[in-house]
């Protein structure tokens, strides 16, 4: 059983910020493109360090964002949830993946190919707006932690 | 907000008249369009398409600034960006114990201020030039609507946000772990002289072996807020690294003269 993006927009599956003021026809591009995956407890979506192949789209269930430090501890950077977009920064500038992002809980995803990710931010330039919010967001966070980390 | 205005941009007020032109301001070589900018393609930002690039030279207004100037104070409402054109800045925040911690160095070509133009939240950090500097200012108005209307100028925003995430992310991966002084410094010197960015040259010493030397010119006292730690541990750890003969310090030269030796020491 897979969901599609359009019969879930408006149930306990949400698009999260980036893809929520989608139009009608955005959308069913977006469901063009995205892959429903399944992933059990304890797999991983993706690998730090691995170059990025596309975002991954939570739609239910639990992961967790980590990362391994100079010496091999690893640290638990953020856990996502349903509407969260993983992978974003590294899928746009063709970078390695920052984290590794491993489910905590049975998780179904909808993975965006990267190709595809990016004709889709070409096609509908209002996304990339969004995309631009989320982002800053995310580096507020890492700076913070940087704060953080630093005062120790 | 009084306080801070001295350095501020007028749009429609250009700093640099014509009488400019012949006496550049603080001996900066001014660039006035970026149309005809020929650092354009070079910087991240602001290689963009040509309907894209007409439309910031629209919103831009371009001011040359002192060295030391303030572009925009951590705590402030947000204005608008900077690009920067020419020179650095030094991107730093107060801890809650009152230090100073440099988060990050700019570079030309990135855009200053962006994370609080976007959200509209304050100035989480201070911009503070460290080289007489050419920035252009955009309202955080004009700025918002010109990435609504121009799709590839939001995918290089995103572009620059995710190396700064990227950064910000590596700098989490060595401070994860706590190391001492030398090894951070150690890092800090070859990370320097990896991306070389006008400050690292390659040549033989005496010998005919390798070096590397990098222009400094940071304090101790930058240097500690870069890494986290105290201006004297900073003049220890220099000290530690030249006794051991992996570092020749002659002014603002840094030699690099058993890079082996450091990265072991960097554990990388």
């Amino acid at each position: 059983m897979s969901h599609t993006l359009t019969e879930n927009a408006h149930t306990a599956m949400p698009l999260g910020e980036l893809f929520e003021h989608l139009t009608a026809e955005a959308l069913l591009q977006l469901d063009r493109i995205a892959m429903p995956q399944r992933y059990p407890v304890k797999s991983v979506l993706f690998r730090e360090g691995k170059p990025a192949s596309g975002v991954f789209l939570v739609r239910s269930g639990r992961v967790k964002l980590s990362l391994h430090c100079s010496h091999g501890k690893s640290l638990v950077v953020q856990f996502a949830g349903p509407g969260e977009p993983l992978g974003l920064g590294a899928t746009i500038s063709a970078r390695p993946y920052e984290v590794t992002a491993e489910a905590t809980a049975p998780c179904e995803v909808c993975f965006l190919p990267r190709k595809q990710f990016l004709q889709f931010l070409a096609d509908y330039p209002n996304v990339s707006m969004e995309l631009v919010k989320l982002l800053c967001q995310d580096v507020d966070g890492a700076y913070e932690r940087v704060r953080s980390l630093r005062q120790r | 907000m009084e306080r801070y205005s001295v350095m501020q941009v007028h749009p429609g007020h250009p700093i640099i008249t014509e009488e400019a032109e012949v006496r550049s301001p603080y001996g900066l070589d001014i660039i006035e369009s970026c149309l005809t900018c020929k650092m354009r393609e070079d910087y991240l930002f602001c290689n963009l398409s040509a309907p894209s690039t007409k439309a910031l030279e629209a919103i831009k207004s371009t001011a040359a600034y002192p060295k030391g100037a303030l572009l925009f104070v951590e705590g402030q409402n947000p204005r608008g960006v900077f690009v920067l054109c020419h020179g650095r800045a030094k991107l730093s925040t107060s801890s809650a114990d009152g230090k100073t911690i440099i988060l990050k160095i700019a570079e030309p070509g990135e855009i200053l201020g962006l994370s609080a133009t976007v959200s509209g939240k304050a100035y989480e950090v201070t911009a503070e030039l460290m080289e007489p500097s050419q920035a252009n200012f955009i309202t955080r108005q004009d700025f918002l609507n010109f990435l609504r209307d121009h799709g590839d100028a939001s995918l290089r925003v995103a572009e620059q946000l995710s190396q700064n995430y990227h950064s910000a992310y590596e700098e989490i991966r060595s401070l994860g772990l706590s190391h001492s002084a030398s090894e951070k410094l150690a890092k800090l010197l070859l990370e320097w002289a990896h991306d070389g960015k006008g400050k690292a040259s390659k040549g033989k010493d005496s010998k005919g072996k390798d070096e590397v030397r990098l222009t400094v010119t940071l304090t101790h006292e930058e240097i500690a807020q870069l890494i986290g730690t105290s201006r004297e541990t900073v003049t220890r750890a220099l000290a530690d690294l030249k006794r051991k003969q992996l570092v020749q310090v002659k002014g603002s030269t840094v030699v690099l003269r058993n890079k082996a030796a450091l990265e072991k020491l960097a554990g990388s």
